[in-house]
């Protein structure tokens, strides 16, 4: 399940190539520790302009979702959902939340989220989504 | 520490004219043609002319995203205003992207204050794209960069959606109900039959029609979201000595506001509620502070409801009812013209149009200079509005029957 993709230059980004390692990797200020994702130039914190990437749990909760309907008749309508990630208060990181995962139960806001990575073979690319509750785990798409 | 006094401009101008072109789903005539349609009514209004207007402004987006615009025609900005009314003493003008026409008004303010305008004319230029819009951006497989790689892979290809998001989140903190919203959303489509100007005056809503409306981005009914339109509206003003010489009875601009809330990261910050409140609280705030008032003084509110759900957001920022309580304050009647708080009197912009904010500046002024007909709240002695959704592009006025 992917919408537009992230070109050349962006899918050597460590947020991508993380995910082909199934590591979430997240910005990180080196200086007061101040997580920015999207990624920053300079931290919106303390001023620094140096930065690392660091992995982080992957856990969260979920923050907010909905289905965009306003579609031409018969295309698919997302579900997409924000998670906020436990490390730090508003890092958000959106998802889509597939059928499949909606089959088991629409999920709510708090509900407690794990990161998982799913394969894109068509465009060889790995995607962070997340798991809602139960978890169903990586997958091939 | 910045050091606050309250505001030295508060009554020094008022705004002595307010009209509005015809408001369609559709027209032939230029938009340019609307504009000049409503300055010219705002400054009769006023018992003005074109040769006694020294300053300009206006907030030039049209209201949807087009490549090339075309200059009368897609938007209407100061150089095209300029060429075709002749205006041949101005001093001063502006074109601004920040709070919607708020920064304009604001400035155009501060122009009249500092005496190098005297009559400020201030437009908003609304039109639209034929058809259905919004159909979910990019294609699949089209490839992105920058911020966009974190957002538009996971489908989240239009502002809807991120309003969307808030409002599935306030829903699920508060309670709130689609049944409650429906109350609003009703409330205002009644209000804007006793609207002239208003897009669906004539055409009823009902409860069953609402709670089965199509979905746009849930929870987001058709019903929520405003209807895009061509239309221009235009205010005047002017020094409050001056004021007092003309045909029109003023409107006293009190107190100003605008969103200086920022997060580093714009992106994100769009589906985030509480930045929602926390920008809309600060807005309030200093309102409130230049105006010497606070929310019990208010006689009449115009909040915008670009999405229904933003006028939540700034009843409870302003401090008109308690954080997540909006959904409840809004029931049995309170909102109504003869309630405790008359709420978007001329049905907002989900019944009027959509006319990014101007629709109810205007309503405001209409209301406390006592030129709102059949709608007319008694007693307006304080109106205030707050334009934008409070994250993006909020600001506030408030407008007083006397100096």
């Amino acid at each position: 399940v992917i919408g537009a993709v992230p070109d050349e230059e962006s899918r050597e980004l460590p947020f991508w190539s993380g995910a082909r390692e199934k590591k979430l990797l997240i910005q990180r200020c080196s200086k007061c520790g101040r997580y920015s994702h999207p990624p920053d130039i300079v931290c919106s914190e303390c001023g620094s302009e140096e930065f690392r990437y660091e992995e982080v749990s992957g856990d969260g909760r979920l923050y907010a979702m909905t289905t965009f309907r306003n579609v031409p008749d018969g295309a698919e309508q997302p579900t997409i959902g924000v998670v906020e990630l436990n490390e730090q208060r508003g890092l958000l990181l959106a998802c889509e939340i597939g059928p499949e995962v909606l089959a088991a139960g629409r999920p709510m806001v708090g509900d407690p989220a794990q990161v998982r990575f799913d394969h894109i073979t068509e465009h060889d690319l790995w995607v962070p989504q997340f798991d809602f509750g139960g978890g169903q785990g990586d997958s091939e798409a | 520490m910045a050091q606050d006094h309250g505001w030295a401009g508060r009554n020094k101008v008022a705004i002595v004219g307010a009209a509005v072109s015809s408001i369609t789903r559709r027209t032939e005539r230029p938009l340019g043609g609307l504009v000049r349609e409503a300055c010219l009514g705002a400054l009769s209004e006023a018992g003005l002319g074109v040769s006694d207007v020294t300053g300009v402004a206006t907030y030039p987006f049209p209201g949807y995203f087009v490549s090339s615009p075309r200059a009368g025609v897609d938007l209407v900005g100061v150089p095209w205003i300029v060429d075709h009314l002749r205006m041949e003493n101005l001093r001063w003008y502006s074109e601004s992207n920040e709070g919607l026409i708020g920064a304009g008004i604001i400035e155009g303010v501060n122009a009249i204050i500092s005496g190098l305008c005297d009559v400020v004319v201030v437009w908003r230029a609304m039109s639209r794209v034929s058809g259905r819009s919004n159909f979910g951006g990019p294609r699949p497989g089209t490839t992105v960069s920058g911020d966009a790689q974190y957002t538009l892979p996971y489908k989240i290809s239009a502002g809807v959606i991120t309003h969307a998001l808030a409002y599935d989140r306030y829903q699920q903190l508060y309670g709130a109900t689609r049944a409650e919203m429906a109350t609003m959303v009703l409330s205002q489509r009644r209000k804007s039959s006793l609207n002239p100007q208003a897009l669906y005056g004539d055409r009823k809503l009902t409860f069953d029609e609402y709670m089965e409306a199509r979905m746009i981005s849930d929870p987001l009914c058709l019903y929520d979201c405003d209807v895009p339109v061509y239309g221009a509206a235009a205010i005047v003003l002017t020094n409050a000595e001056r004021a007092k010489d003309l045909a029109s009875r003023p409107a006293y601009i009190s107190g100003v506001s605008i969103n200086t809330y920022h997060v580093g990261k714009v992106v994100g910050s769009f589906y985030m509620l509480q930045d929602r409140m926390a920008a809309g609280g600060a807005t309030a705030k200093r309102l409130w502070k230049t105006a010497g008032v606070g929310p019990a003084d208010v006689d009449v509110a115009e909040l915008y409801d670009g999405f229904a759900p933003s006028t939540w957001y700034w009843l409870e920022a302003a401090g008109f009812c308690g954080e997540g309580e909006a959904h409840q304050f809004i029931q049995n009647g309170t909102i109504e013209v003869d309630g405790a708080l008359p709420l978007n009197t001329f049905g907002g912009s989900l019944s009027e149009g959509r006319m990014h904010g101007m629709g109810h500046i205007i309503e405001a002024t209409r209301q406390v200079t006592g030129n709102a007909g059949p709608r007319q709240v008694k007693g307006v002695e304080l109106a205030v509005v707050f334009d934008g959704s409070p994250l993006l592009r909020g600001s506030a006025l408030a407008l007083s029957s006397t100096d």
